[in-house]
């Protein structure tokens, strides 16, 4: 059990854990400290605390804490269409980091058709072997029987880690897996380590509300599971000679119920364009008003560029929600991003990657995108955006 | 039919400002509301009940306070609220939660279809939805956008998809978790209101689920939160002085050096 208290006499009432509490379960009463049970006995007050007015007992459950026999990093390597998906290389690149600190196997895991030009893409990425089952009923990605599959397989095979990328699909069927397992799952993970000493898989990921990041355990069950948003982590380039082997596994999935799918509709190309963009205009609520989004359409026309917004002005209506960058929205990686009255919230900034060239615009020189920023402009806007689409010679038409 | 709608409770502010004398956040108010993606749950299952027949239960994990997005639940036409609040469930990540949940709905018995919102606002991990689903051994589709009944064991569902949409036949029961686009939720009006006031929630504990404390809350979860630290991407960047015009000068002269080119032809508006 855990248990958590504030000694009411040590409590100075200096305020200094409300705002340190990720999940805001602190609020003052009576000018003492009151944690409510929305708590999840982080301890991020306890080491703000000066006064030692914040008590934290986590004891863990007995007998439960000894993490059963696992070895291996596995990765989901999620295919469309019978090609590995991106963020699949992007984890084999993670995992294989990961390996130089707990050494031990990395494995893709591929459900789909038989595909061994991807096999061999996937070892050059990093992976030491494929475990593949190629039934046909895999062809089309099932919320429903992949799970099962991957379940059985992980039941059998017991790996220590287990990835999976983030989309839409990925966010489906990892914590269904993980229920199947009984056990963790970290979504969103912007960093994942291994921690020296208990060689747990360190997760991070952005805490609720403030500029904070959590780092999440999961102690005693296995696997270890994460899943990480496409374009956070970095593939490594292929390496041909690299020698790993395809390990066909035949389940007989006839006794694991599938999705009866009618029919499969793709979106058209009509998107913004942003994922792709090497040169992206962000916009936040500094812009001041819906109006204002048309000069920064204009820019974004002129400089050949995506459009990017932070969640307030999607929020408010001023954009659509295709445009949002960040934590519930999409990742970019462009070679630089131009971001224009963006406060830089970490769940913003957890949509871009970390080597992006970052130029903020922002007229609070304290705002906290100008710590991440490679150049600072504190200055209006609109004024700069007015200026700097003048010049690149795309303005004739803004009154 | 019977449905049952998962609703989460979640800080109302998620707006946060950082005070720049000391560095640390300043958090505006901790008022609690309803998880907003939680609110078209409800809504889809208003309207299936109206159209079908059949019986809404609210059911919520979570602190006492969370009574009063259940009492608003009723107030908008569902028939029955359960709140699972015990101080051993504290704590929960979300496959405790999940088991919770599971453990609830068997114990109200028969239940066709369970709705949750896409994903929480506070947490945004869109875990609890598939995991209870599991943990129910029942079907469930995520980010559903379009549910119609086929008969009166079969929904035909129109979801969202990485690349696309998927239309899907489901066989009861099953679970699904709704994105904004399926429908416009109803308002609460004053008639609704003062029915609110009088609704009755349940309130189950630890006890009435029979559940293992081990198996709930803190104790029962198989993640941890062992720090938080500040975000940090600090760089050493560079100030870039001097009037509109001469920051957009030194941009332009940045993006060059960084490989940009003028396109040849202009996109245009759009
Ligand atoms: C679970 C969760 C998930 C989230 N997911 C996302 C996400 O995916 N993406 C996302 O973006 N947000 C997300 N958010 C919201 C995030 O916390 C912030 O609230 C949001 O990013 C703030 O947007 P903003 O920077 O546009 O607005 P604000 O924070 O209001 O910042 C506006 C900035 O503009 C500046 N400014 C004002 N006027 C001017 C001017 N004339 N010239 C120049 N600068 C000016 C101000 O100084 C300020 O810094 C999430 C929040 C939560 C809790
Ligand atoms: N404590 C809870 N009580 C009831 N429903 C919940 C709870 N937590 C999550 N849910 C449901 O699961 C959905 C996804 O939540 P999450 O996995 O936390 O993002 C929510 O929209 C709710 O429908």
């Amino acid at each position: 059990m855990a248990e958590i208290r504030v000694v009411v006499d040590n409590c100075t009432g200096c305020r200094k854990c409300v705002p340190a509490c990720p999940y805001g379960a602190i609020s003052m009463e009576g000018k003492k400290a009151r944690i409510s049970e929305t708590c999840v006995f982080c301890g991020a007050c306890v080491e703000v605390c000066r006064f030692d007015a914040i008590l934290l007992r986590v004891e863990e459950p007995a007998g439960q804490s000894e993490a059963p026999e696992s070895s291996g990093i596995w990765v989901f390597a999620e295919q469309s269409e019978g090609a590995a998906k991106p963020v699949a290389l992007e984890l084999l690149g993670e995992a294989r980091r990961l390996a130089r600190k707990r050494p031990g196997k990395v494995s893709a895991l591929w459900l789909g058709p038989e595909a061994p030009e991807q096999f061999k893409k996937l070892i050059a990425h990093g992976a030491d072997e494929v475990l593949a089952v190629t039934d046909e009923r895999l062809r089309q990605r099932d919320e429903l029987l992949y799970p099962q599959v991957l379940a059985r397989l992980a039941e059998a095979y017991k790996p220590e880690i287990f990835l999976f990328g983030a989309t839409g699909f990925g966010r489906s069927i990892a914590p269904r897996t993980a229920s199947a397992l009984d056990t963790g799952l970290t979504a969103d993970c912007t960093r994942l380590d291994i921690d020296a000493r208990s060689g747990l898989l360190l997760q991070t990921r952005p805490a609720f509300g403030g500029n904070l990041l959590a780092t999440i355990l999961c102690r005693s069950r296995r696997p270890q599971m994460a899943s990480v948003r496409p374009k956070v982590m970095q593939a490594l380039p292929a390496d041909d000679t690299r020698q790993g082997k395809v390990r066909r596994e035949s389940l007989d999935l006839s006794d694991m119920p599938g999705l009866e799918i009618v029919s499969v509709r793709k979106n058209t190309q009509d998107g913004p364009g942003l994922e792709g963009a090497e040169f992206v205009v962000g916009i936040g609520r500094g812009i001041g008003s819906a109006r204002r989004v048309g000069l920064y359409r204009q820019l974004a026309a002129a400089l050949g560029a995506g459009l990017a917004a932070s969640r307030a002005v999607v929020d408010l209506g001023w954009v659509d929600y295709a445009h949002q960058v960040g934590q519930t929205g999409i990742t970019i990686a462009p070679k630089v991003y131009l971001a224009f009255g963006i406060s830089g919230s970490v769940q913003h900034m957890a949509g871009l990657a970390e080597n992006t060239y970052l130029i903020a615009v922002n007229k609070d020189g304290n705002a906290p995108i100008f710590s991440a920023a490679d150049e600072r402009v504190q200055a209006d806007c609109n004024e700069v955006a007015s200026a700097l689409l003048k010049q690149v010679g795309g303005g004739a038409s803004l009154s | 039919m019977e449905i049952v709608v998962c609703l989460k409770q979640v800080p109302a502010s998620t707006r946060v400002r950082l005070n720049p004398a000391t560095n640390t956040i300043v958090r505006e108010g901790v008022e609690l509301m309803l998880n907003p993606f939680d609110a078209y749950a409800l809504e889809e299952a208003l309207r299936l009940k109206e159209n079908f027949g059949g019986q809404v239960t609210v059911l919520s994990m979570g602190i006492p306070s969370a009574e009063g997005i259940l009492r608003q639940a009723l107030g908008l036409g569902a028939d029955r609220a359960v709140l699972l609040s015990d101080k051993r469930f504290a704590g929960a990540d979300t496959l405790a939660t999940a088991r919770t949940l599971a453990a609830a709905v068997r114990k109200l018995g028969t239940v066709d279809l369970l709705l949750c919102g896409r994903q929480a606002v506070d947490g945004d991990t869109a875990q609890v939805g598939p995991s209870l689903a599991q943990k129910l051994d029942i079907p469930h589709l995520s980010a559903v956008r379009r549910v119609r009944l086929l008969g009166n064991r079969e929904l035909l569902c129109e979801k969202m998809s990485d690349e696309g949409c998927l239309k899907i036949r489901l066989g009861l029961p099953a679970l699904l978790t709704v994105v904004k686009e399926i429908n416009t939720p109803r308002f609460l009006n004053l008639q609704g209101y003062l029915q609110s006031l009088r609704a009755q929630v349940e309130i189950w504990t630890a006890d009435d689920l029979q559940l293992d404390p081990a198996r709930i809350g803190l104790e029962g979860s198989a993640t941890w939160v062992v720090s938080t630290a500040a975000a940090d991407r600090r760089k050493t960047g560079k100030d870039i002085p001097g009037s509109p015009e001469e920051a957009a000068a030194s941009i332009l002269a940045a993006l060059r050096q960084k490989g940009w080119s003028k396109p040849e032809r202009e996109e245009s508006r759009g």
